[in-house]
């Protein structure tokens, strides 16, 4: 299997460290239902048919998170992008 | 001898010898070892896997079920080896195998004559009852009467490798469409492989009797594969295997470099595993000829009508001294015509078919062989085929032939398509299974997709070949496709001859016949699959390439429900087996995986030093001296040594992480339990970080080496883990922060001088630099220069116990830096020591480790709950709280010692109390880290046991049932040593 | 692994010497000595600011997987806003205050001129040598003179460019793993014949 690093290029998938479902946000510690909401955030996933948002670490390449949409049913590479667009484009 | 006058694509100029089952024969460059066995007249080649049934050459390539061999001998031996795949060369030795004493007598035989009890699912049935024959009695007899040939047990002497390759087409297979496809994407300008898995270009075209753009067909393949070999932008890749299709346009393939010659040539590997990444595929891998069921369809003589037509054209071989040719479609009469022209003698074409077409009648007649219509082969006789029964209506009549060529149709070579999960559709019009979805980048042409004839085959492959190439970005003007005639393709689907007598096999590899089918039938094992597990047709080597077709055709007539509704399994990598060596590459025995010298590991060899894997690591264990009896020996001394004067460890292994920014501070703070932003400049602090869950992930001491500047080590093992950890916080949680991290454990290479004694020594290492305990206080930081101008961080640090101090140069003057700590050490005694000491040194400091550390405990179990900050958010914080976590029952970070010392304990024991039974409920907690303690004469332990801060003084019992272990401990403090810590602050 | 290397130590360097059949070798590699190393990593949401320093400095950094040179720095992109930076005749500490003299107080800099040890391969089996481990498609088409990329070779992390168009081909490897990289580059390397020059003796 092959994915398309948006700074390496075409990459084995062998280079890249699966995480897992990219659709979470870390929720707010400080929220009277953290207890619940870290619950769900830390142990909670969909197993979606189809198109699905994962992390991905390209350990072996540009140590960059990246976001790849992959079908989970037949492993096709929908577009991948970094979890962080560019430190250019992050606002302060 | 049934070698032909002339023909075939040998050179008859060149003799090669060989030998089979030790009898010396003789073949030429060009022959299989398959051709070269059926030219020397020897047709009984094995014996089948369950009835020990005599068999012989079957197809002539790698689907053949029966005829497997044991190649060469010795550590080369290769057992379960196709005949009918084996290139032949000089001094080749073969063995037949799954006979004994010998392949002519083989008493196992008589199997044959109880095959009523050995049916489908006789596994299931007869070897079940009573339990006890299990091991005594049905394992020994199950693998003495099954299983194919032997494994060499010696080291394989051989090399293999890998190797990736990447190409806008990849075409697979080299018959006429492969070929045509071939051409077309490589005119277009396209980088194209050609994998062709025999060893010479062109398929089933170097076979036939036809005619491409006015020239024999052979003329076509040379042209074409001579005009491939002159483009740059194609790679030819005979002897190569595709036999895998995986996601991502991606192709694993076997290239048998030297499996063509008995030694592979210096330096060359035995085979190499290439991973082929092609924008396109095309599958152009022809057609199988299948079998036809009927009693005694498995004799040697008996082979495909395919396989007699090439023996005879391509290898100039007759099967036998005359044959016969039973069909049902028109390919298997133009094999038959073929095999005649090339000088086999063919007695009769018996077809089931009432009519043939006219033309193919014509041929027949000219050739003058006598065509039987209507007809089919009941019965076969002889060990090796001696004659055939034909029955046309009521009248049979008796055929003497030594060879039999039959043919029940084309089945479509689609086995690639299922790899990713592609279901194969059936067609009545050509009573085939042809590819339905495909996967994504492929494209099927000729007979594969069910273009049987020739001129369909050259013109799919020509269109395909031009289509991938435009859509790999070659607009190549369209090309005309070779011209060739219409072949005849007809075909009247007829599975099975209804006649009584011998077994009439549908599976030839493990010995399932048609009645087998009746049985799964009738026991209600319908569905394919079941099917499939049931009777175990299409189980074997061959993967049901020969089988499935006429097998699940059998189960369909018998539920009625047509092939269509029936279906086919699907097939899985590998296409064909695939040696394990190959997959494995260079990867063996130490070059498994890499080994990670540490900086100074020249200089511990010296001083020899017995070294231990610790993940890619090598480090030193301990450093035996001479007269010392064991390991322990010379541990106890290293650690009295550094607890007394001083000893040194080179700890380069520990993960080293740079962070520079602003915001490293906060960072820290969220990613630590405990506070990072004000830790002085100059100073480390010890943190822990946890997961998400709450559980401990990594500890070790970070340092602030200026304000927006720290560097953070890691545990050895969990290096490259904490680096990901941090690098998805920093990226994922926590975009904003402006801290950018680098990897420098390579670029430091660090040493650890511990004891009483160490300041001494480091004051004669440093340029100058003050280091007294005022100037360089416990956990202070000194960024100074050694040795005469060697950039050097100093850390204060203790894993002892002692005083200690971990001191950084660059990892090229690490050997430097050790040996100058040794010379400046030895007015003390210094002693270097290795992993086992550093153990027993923590141990004894109580200090927690990988053991502790197990991704099952949690700061406050690790007895550092009051390290974690109230004043912040950190990663783990909010599940850490949970209620499990803060039971009082949950067991606690503790010391032990036995309570008689002269008992030793064991990492593992579980903790009971005193007289409770021992089971799940009462268990307590369990002992993870273990040393024989010099400092105190006994053995010592740290571990977690419930509310064990509590029970300081209380007796328990180790228990360990794996060793046999029972003993008492008395929980103590885990440390051992300096509980208060002075000895480290001096 | 062959017989090729079962004298030679997992934990030395593959010493300098002649690899395979004799003759002229298809494949040549050197260490190539005295180089500092650096990485230069742009504070965050100031790349281009970073870049533009160094253009005025005469090095034009490209925020891509590709390798510039000036004749005395070579930097080579190995992430978004990160580059691997070496220079000949220089000490690490040098190197470092020329670059922090370009790149401002802010931007992160760590020495690796002990990190690493860099390799030159080169010869005309180069590609297919390299292609036995590199997942990376080297056609001339496809990685080009200048081209860069950080992968994995037979475990081990890599980062490589293409130094000369012949071709030629700079690894930086780590330190500890540059005894198994050079056991693979050359078992892989030997058949077509392969000089290995600056490891030494063994």
């Amino acid at each position: 299997m092959r994915i398309p690093c948006p700074y390496c290029g075409s990459r084995d998938a062998h280079e890249f460290a699966y995480l897992g479902d990219a659709t979470l946000t870390r929720p707010d510690p400080a929220a009277p239902d953290a207890a619940e909401a870290f619950h769900a955030y830390t142990y909670l996933r969909e197993n979606p048919e189809g198109a699905h948002r994962e992390y991905w670490y390209h350990a072996n390449g540009c140590r960059r998170w990246l976001v790849v949409t992959r079908n989970t049913k037949t492993h096709e590479i929908l577009g991948v992008e970094f979890a962080r667009p560019s430190t250019d484009e992050v606002p302060a | 001898m049934t070698r032909l006058s002339t023909g075939g694509l040998i050179d008859r100029s060149r003799t090669l010898s060989f030998t089979f089952d030790g009898v010396a024969y003789k073949g030429h460059p060009g022959d299989t070892l398959a051709s070269a066995l059926l030219a020397n007249g020897v047709r009984l080649v094995g014996r089948s896997f369950k009835y020990h049934r005599p068999r012989g050459i079957f197809t002539c390539g790698s689907e053949e079920p029966n005829a497997l061999v044991e190649l060469r001998a010795g550590a080369r031996k290769e057992p379960n080896t196709r005949a009918t795949t084996v290139e032949l060369f000089d001094g080749l030795s073969a063995q037949s195998q799954n006979r004994w004493p010998s392949l002519e007598h083989d008493a196992l035989s008589v199997n044959q004559l109880v095959s009523p009890f050995l049916g489908a699912g006789f596994y299931y049935k007869t070897f079940m009852w009573p339990a006890s024959f299990w091991e005594k009695v049905y394992e020994p007899f199950i693998r003495r009467a099954a299983g194919l040939g032997a494994a060499s047990e010696l080291p394989d002497p051989d090399t293999y490798e890998k190797a990736f390759a990447f190409c806008d087409v990849l075409v697979i297979g080299s018959g006429a469409a492969g070929l045509a496809a071939a051409l077309s994407a490589a005119r277009s300008g396209a980088r194209v492989i050609l994998a062709e898995e025999d060893f010479r270009f062109g398929g089933r075209l170097l076979t036939e009797d036809v005619a491409i753009d006015g020239a024999p067909a052979r003329d076509f393949v040379a042209h074409a594969e001579a005009e491939l070999a002159a483009l740059p932008n194609v790679r030819l890749m005979p002897r190569t295997t595709v036999f895998g299709a995986y996601d991502g346009s991606e192709y694993a393939c076997v290239e048998r470099v030297s499996d063509h010659v008995a030694v592979p040539a210096a330096f060359q590997p035995r085979q190499r595993l290439w991973r082929i990444i092609a924008k396109r595929a095309i599958l152009a891998t022809g057609a199988f000829d299948r079998p036809i069921v009927f009693p005694g369809n498995d004799r040697p003589g008996v082979m495909t009508a395919q396989a007699l037509a090439t023996y005879a054209r391509r290898f100039g071989v007759g099967a036998g001294a005359n044959a016969a040719v039973f069909t049902n479609n028109d390919a298997g009469v133009s094999a038959a015509l073929a095999a005649t022209h090339a000088g086999v003698k063919v007695e009769a074409l018996i077809d089931v078919r009432e009519a043939l077409p006219s033309a193919l009648l014509a041929k027949a007649k000219a050739l003058g062989v006598r065509v039987i219509t209507g007809g089919e082969v009941i019965a076969t006789k002889g060990k090796r085929l001696s004659s055939i029964t034909v029955r046309t209506g009521s009248r049979t009549e008796t055929l003497a032939v030594e060879a039999l060529g039959i043919s029940g149709g084309a089945t479509p070579n689609l086995n690639l398509t299922c790899h990713l999960g592609g279901k194969p559709v059936y067609r009545e019009d050509i009573a085939a299974f042809v590819p339905g979805s495909v996967p994504p980048g492929m494209s099927c042409a000729g007979a594969v997709a069910g273009q049987f004839s020739l001129a369909e085959c050259l013109k799919a492959g020509t269109e395909q070949g031009a289509t991938a190439a435009r859509d790999a970005g070659f607009a190549g003007a369209a090309l005309p496709a070779p011209k060739a005639e219409e072949t005849a393709t007809g075909i009247r689907a007829f599975w099975q001859v209804k006649a009584k007598g011998d077994l009439a096999f549908v599976d030839f590899q493990n010995d399932v016949s048609a009645k087998d089918v009746g049985i799964a039938h009738k026991e209600g094992f319908r569905a394919v699959e079941l099917l499939k597990r049931y009777t175990t047709m299409g189980m074997a080597t061959d993967q049901g390439k020969n089988s499935n077709m006429a097998g699940l055709a059998l189960m369909a007539e018998l539920t009625g429900q047509g092939i269509a509704a029936t279906g086919t399994t699907v097939f899985r990598p590998p296409y064909t087996p695939v040696a394990l060596g190959v997959l494995a590459g260079h990867h063996r025995e130490k070059d498994f995986r890499p080994t990670r010298p540490t900086p100074t590991h020249a200089w511990a060899e010296k001083q020899g030093a017995v070294f231990v894997e610790t993940g890619f690591w090598l480090r030193a264990a301990y450093f035996p001296k001479p007269g010392e009896k064991d390991w322990l020996e010379s541990v106890n001394r290293e650690v009295k040594a550094t607890r007394e004067s001083c000893g040194v460890i080179d700890v380069s292994t520990f993960g080293k992480i740079d962070l520079q920014g602003p915001d490293v501070g906060t960072f820290l703070d969220r990613v630590y339990i405990n506070m990072f932003s004000t830790l002085q400049v100059g100073k480390a602090r010890y943190g822990v970080m946890l997961r998400e869950d709450g559980l401990v992930m990594d500890d070790g001491t970070t340092a602030r080496l200026a304000d927006n500047h720290y560097v953070m080590t890691t545990t050895t093992a969990n290096a490259g883990k904490v680096f990901q950890h941090l690098e998805y916080c920093l990226q994922v949680l926590w975009p904003e922060l402006d801290v950018q991290l680098s990897s420098i454990s390579e670029q430091w290479a660090q040493i650890a001088v511990s004891g009483p004694r160490s300041r001494d020594v480091l004051a004669k290492l440093v340029d100058g630099a003050d280091v007294s305990n005022a100037a360089l206080p416990f956990m202070g930081v000194a960024q100074t220069t050694v040795l005469g101008g060697i950039e050097a961080r100093i850390f204060r640090l203790s894993f002892s116990g002692e005083l200690g101090y971990e001191i950084a140069v660059p990892a090229r003057q690490g050997e430097r830096l050790m040996e100058a700590i040794m010379e400046a050490g030895k007015p003390f005694g210094i002693t270097p020591y290795g992993t086992e000491t550093l153990g027993v040194l923590r141990i004894e400091k109580g200090h927690v480790s990988g053991s502790e550390l197990n991704g099952q405990t949690s700061a406050r179990d690790l007895g550092m709950g009051r390290m974690a900050s109230t004043k912040k958010d950190y990663i783990g914080r909010v599940l850490s709280q949970r209620p499990a976590f803060l039971d009082p029952e949950r067991p606690i970070f503790v010391g032990f010692k036995p309570v008689d010392t002269a008992q030793r304990l064991r990492a593992g024991a579980h903790f009971l109390k005193v007289g409770v039974e021992p089971t799940t409920h009462n268990d307590e907690g369990y002992l993870t880290s273990v040393a024989y303690s010099p400092t105190l004469g006994h053995s010592i332990g740290l571990g977690f046991l419930k509310r064990g801060l509590e029970r300081i003084g209380e007796q328990v019992r180790a228990y360990d049932p794996v060793r046999g272990s029972d003993i008492l401990v008395e929980v103590c403090s885990p440390a051992f040593v300096d509980p208060e810590g002075e000895k480290q602050r001096v | 692994m062959s017989d090729l290397l079962a004298h030679v130590p997992h934990t030395r360097l593959v010493p300098e010497g002649h690899y395979g059949p004799a003759g002229t070798p298809g494949v040549s590699a050197r260490q190539v000595l005295g180089l500092a190393a650096a990485t230069l990593a742009a504070p965050r949401g100031k790349t281009a600011a970073l870049i533009a320093s160094f253009a005025d400095a005469g090095l034009p950094l490209v925020d891509a997987p590709k390798a510039m040179s000036n004749g005395v720095l070579t930097a080579v992109g190995t992430g978004p806003g990160r580059w691997l930076i070496t220079a000949e005749g220089m000490t690490g500490a040098a190197l470092l205050a020329h670059l922090r003299a370009i790149a401002g107080p802010d931007a992160a800099l760590t020495d690796q001129s002990d990190a690493n040890i860099i390799l030159e391969v080169s010869g005309a089996a180069a590609r297919a040598t390299l292609a036995k481990g590199i997942a990376v498609d080297l056609d001339p088409l496809a990685f080009a003179h200048g081209d860069a990329a950080t992968t994995v070779v037979s475990h081990i992390g890599v980062t490589f460019w293409q130094s000369e168009e012949a071709p030629a081909y700079r690894f930086v490897v780590a330190r500890s793993f540059a005894p198994a990289f050079l056991r693979w580059l050359t078992v892989s390397a030997a058949e077509f014949g392969f000089a290995l020059t600056g490891t030494g003796r063994g």
